[in-house]
């Protein structure tokens, strides 16, 4: 067995020479994972009739326990779409919100959530409510007090909260915010887009009313297979947002199939998962984080910024580092140059009138890969190379 | 043609031993799409931030110019989508329908499209009209009449009609229909699922509302491919069906990206037309025409059976013909163990109280498969396995 760093990096379907730091936007695989898929893929392909009729049927409900049980959720809960928009848009358009509705959210949500948010703003006359924080308000205690005075002096029907937000990326209290939307009656909505594989996720003790994860962010499945959880009062009353053939005939078939596509994907999911059972999922979050934590500390060192939020509970394997320039659209091209002169990707983003780099870790990464990534990029910006 | 037939059908990815006497569900793929799917594949897996931010937005161009060249359209009309179901629910659900809107369509439609149409109904309150298609009612001049009829009679506002209908399978003359909705003031919406590659699709002579079409049943793409097309007056009105990150950034992005997916898929739809280039769009629909009417004449020849119609200008390849049984579930059952025993599938379907079998033909066709598929399925009918 392997230990975790550069040496893990061949196992990898990795272009050469690309140094990765940004793991998590549609997450890497390893070559055994890749192989199988094809070997799937293929067979697939060669019949697909049979393949989606007599083996899908077979081999769908191994795939959903073997999820659920990575999660600790019913089987029965458990759904699978191609990625987050799906599940989002499904759960939402169908709750039956009207302009008698408020949702609640955060300014740092991802923009697909804020989007759909807006589309129910805009064809059903839906409240929204979103919490701005700054950037000395990204604090466990702040968060979590916004959410609890806004509950307790509006009405708020829904509201949704990421497991791990994207830019900036920061760890939030899923555990707290479900206990909250208890207490105050509202339905939550956790966005765990960023979970399965980088998380200890355990749906039956965090109940919340729906929970969505990719599965290829951080569970070493092909691009893209998102799983979607909702609690049982909710089976009938939502629908697939695709409306197809199975409409109406129980959520399950539903997302069993809902148009053409490849049918073979989801096989992957087991492979994924057992990919970190071999590792163990602890052992992979505890590197990563250690990780990431490590590589974005010394990016701040060599850029001579700073950490976006200061403690390191708040994060998981996604750590947020102030780049050391003003220019947006300038740090942009930057980071295209970054990637064609150092073949090295470093995601920006504006928040809070600056702009940070994000920084992700997992097992195939090490140290030296941030020290790269912080020397490439600043000579790009300062055009020294 | 020579180069057609079991030549060919080594080009092919088909399972060893598998006689495929149903291309166009999901389509089957010539061997050197598939080695070019892999590769995109693989290039995409390898980087999917450099294959997502630098060179997808390039490839959508490129296989959006490609698609509408092959359907003589404009190629800011051209969107890519996933499937039908993807295409249908975006339109049909951003046309601003009311309970004073009334949405045309046949019997015969596609479940997916009269699902959405129920939808419609259900959550909108939109009036439906189905044109209800029985046996006698299947030529040109009764389709037309009964269209017309009720075009002149109540006011639709949207018409929906199949290029080539899946169950039964008969080719519908889109070019009237289209008139007839001009002339009577109502949007027209043509499905052709069934379309690339089996009819020479020309959209400026056709000149529809919204046409959409699969790149995989016809067009030897992998599953997950459909064009989109829509006249520009609806460009500002049409939404993609999963609200996701471009929402409002235009029609054309938003179905570039409305979600994580295997970007690299859209690719193979360059490498399905350049198949057809090769042997020559006119060349393969006339194999496949012939060969689908010969073939469904031997099989009910064989079964002493008949065709649901007999007018072969009423086929593309697919053409139906009544199974000699009464009893639906015990011809599906039949359909099972003759794929087990006879590695043979045929598609059974109920059409007016009797049992219909569609039969499909491709280039790696010939005679004999229909005959095996025939006497196969008879021996199981039968019990004589």
């Amino acid at each position: 067995m392997k230990n975790f760093g550069k040496e893990l990096k061949e196992d990898f379907v990795i272009e050469p020479g690309y140094t990765c730091v940004n793991h998590s936007s549609f997450g890497y695989i390893p070559k055994c994972v890749l192989k199988q898929r094809i070997d799937n893929y293929r067979k697939f392909l060669e019949n697909p009739d049979c393949f989606a009729r007599y083996i899908i049927p077979k081999q769908s409900p191994l795939v959903r326990q073997t999820a659920a049980e990575f999660l600790n959720a019913s089987p029965n809960q458990c759904f699978f779409s191609n990625n987050s928009a799906e599940s989002m848009n499904s759960i939402l358009k169908n709750l039956g919100l009207s302009d008698k509705d408020t949702i609640l959210y955060l300014n740092i949500a991802y923009p697909m959530v804020k989007n759909v948010i807006k589309y129910m703003n805009t064809n059903f006359k839906v409240n929204t409510c979103m919490i701005e924080l700054k950037a000395e308000e990204l604090k466990k205690e702040i968060i979590l007090q916004y959410i609890e005075e806004n509950m307790k002096s509006k009405k708020i029907t829904v509201a949704i909260l990421d497991n791990i937000s994207s830019q900036p990326s920061l760890k939030l209290p899923t555990k707290e915010f479900v206990e909250l939307c208890k207490k105050y009656d509202v339905i939550s909505i956790i966005d765990g887009a960023h979970g399965a594989g980088i998380s200890e996720i355990d749906l039956k003790e965090l109940d919340p009313d729906f929970f969505f994860t990719n599965l290829n962010k951080w569970a070493f499945c092909p691009c893209s297979v998102n799983l979607l959880y909702m609690k049982e009062k909710y089976l009938n009353q939502i629908h697939n947002n695709t409306v197809s053939v199975f409409y109406g005939a129980g959520i399950e078939k539903e997302f069993e199939y809902y148009g053409t596509r490849d049918a073979s994907i989801i096989l992957s999911v087991i492979d994924g998962i057992n990919y970190i059972n071999s590792f163990g999922l602890k052992q992979i979050i505890e590197y990563c984080e250690n990780l990431a934590w490590e590589g974005s500390n010394l990016v701040a060192k060599i850029w001579e910024t700073e950490l976006l939020a200061q403690d390191k509970a708040m994060h998981s394997a996604m750590v947020n580092v102030l780049v050391p320039h003003k220019d947006h659209s300038y740090i942009m091209e930057c980071s295209r140059i970054c990637y064609e002169k150092h073949s090295v990707f470093v995601v920006v983003f504006e928040f809070d009138g600056k702009s940070w780099a994000r920084f992700s870790a997992t097992i195939y990464n090490c140290l030296e890969d941030y020290e790269y990534a912080a020397k490439s990029f600043l000579n790009v910006l300062k055009k020294e190379g | 043609m020579d180069t057609f037939g079991l030549k060919i059908k080594e080009d092919f990815v088909i399972e060893n031993g598998f006689v495929c006497v149903n291309h166009s569900s999901f389509g089957f793929v010539p061997k050197e799409v598939f080695s070019q799917r892999i590769e995109h594949y693989t290039k995409f897996l390898q980087n999917p931030d450099r294959f997502v931010k630098l060179d997808y937005p390039k490839y959508t161009a490129e296989i959006r110019k490609t698609a509408a060249e092959f359907l003589n359209a404009d190629f800011n009309q051209c969107m890519l989508a996933s499937n039908s179901a993807d295409a249908f629910n975006s339109i049909i659900k951003n046309l601003g329908l009311t309970e004073n809107d009334t949405i045309l369509y046949f019997s015969i439609a596609y479940p997916m499209v009269q699902n959405t149409i129920k939808f419609m109904t259900t959550n909108y309150n939109v009036k439906e009209i189905k044109i209800e298609l029985k046996r006698q009612h299947l030529d040109k001049q009764t389709i037309l009449s009964l269209f017309e009829e009720q075009l002149k009679t109540q006011k639709i506002t949207v018409a929906v009609f199949d290029n080539i209908t899946a169950l039964p399978s008969l080719k519908m003359p889109i070019k009237e229909l289209i008139l007839l909705c001009k002339q009577y003031n109502a949007i027209n919406i043509v499905d052709a699922a069934h379309g690339s590659g089996i009819t020479a699709l020309d959209i400026k002579d056709l000149d529809p509302d919204f046409l959409f079409t699969n790149f995989n049943k016809w067009a030897f793409c992998p599953s997950g491919i459909n064009i989109l097309y829509l006249k520009e007056q609806y460009l500002d009105k049409i939404h993609h069906n999963t609200i996701s990150i471009h929402y409002g950034k235009g029609l054309a992005k938003e179905f570039e990206y409305s979600g994580t997916k295997d970007f690299s898929l859209p690719l193979s739809l360059i490498d399905g037309v350049n198949f057809i280039k090769k042997y020559g769009l006119n060349q393969i629909i006339q194999y496949s025409l012939d060969l689908a009417w010969e073939g469904a004449n031997l099989v009910a020849q064989i079964w002493q059976t008949e065709l649901l119609v007999n007018d072969k200008s009423m086929h593309s390849a697919m053409v139906n013909v009544r199974i000699p049984h009464e009893d639906q579930n015990y011809c599906r059952e039949c359909q099972k163990k003759c794929y087990e025993k006879y590695n043979v599938f045929l598609v059974v379907f109920q059409y007016d109280q009797l049992n219909w079998t569609r039969l499909s033909a491709s280039l790696y066709n010939t005679i004999a498969d229909y005959e095996y598929a025939a006497k196969s399925y008879l021996k199981v009918l039968k019990g004589e396995e």
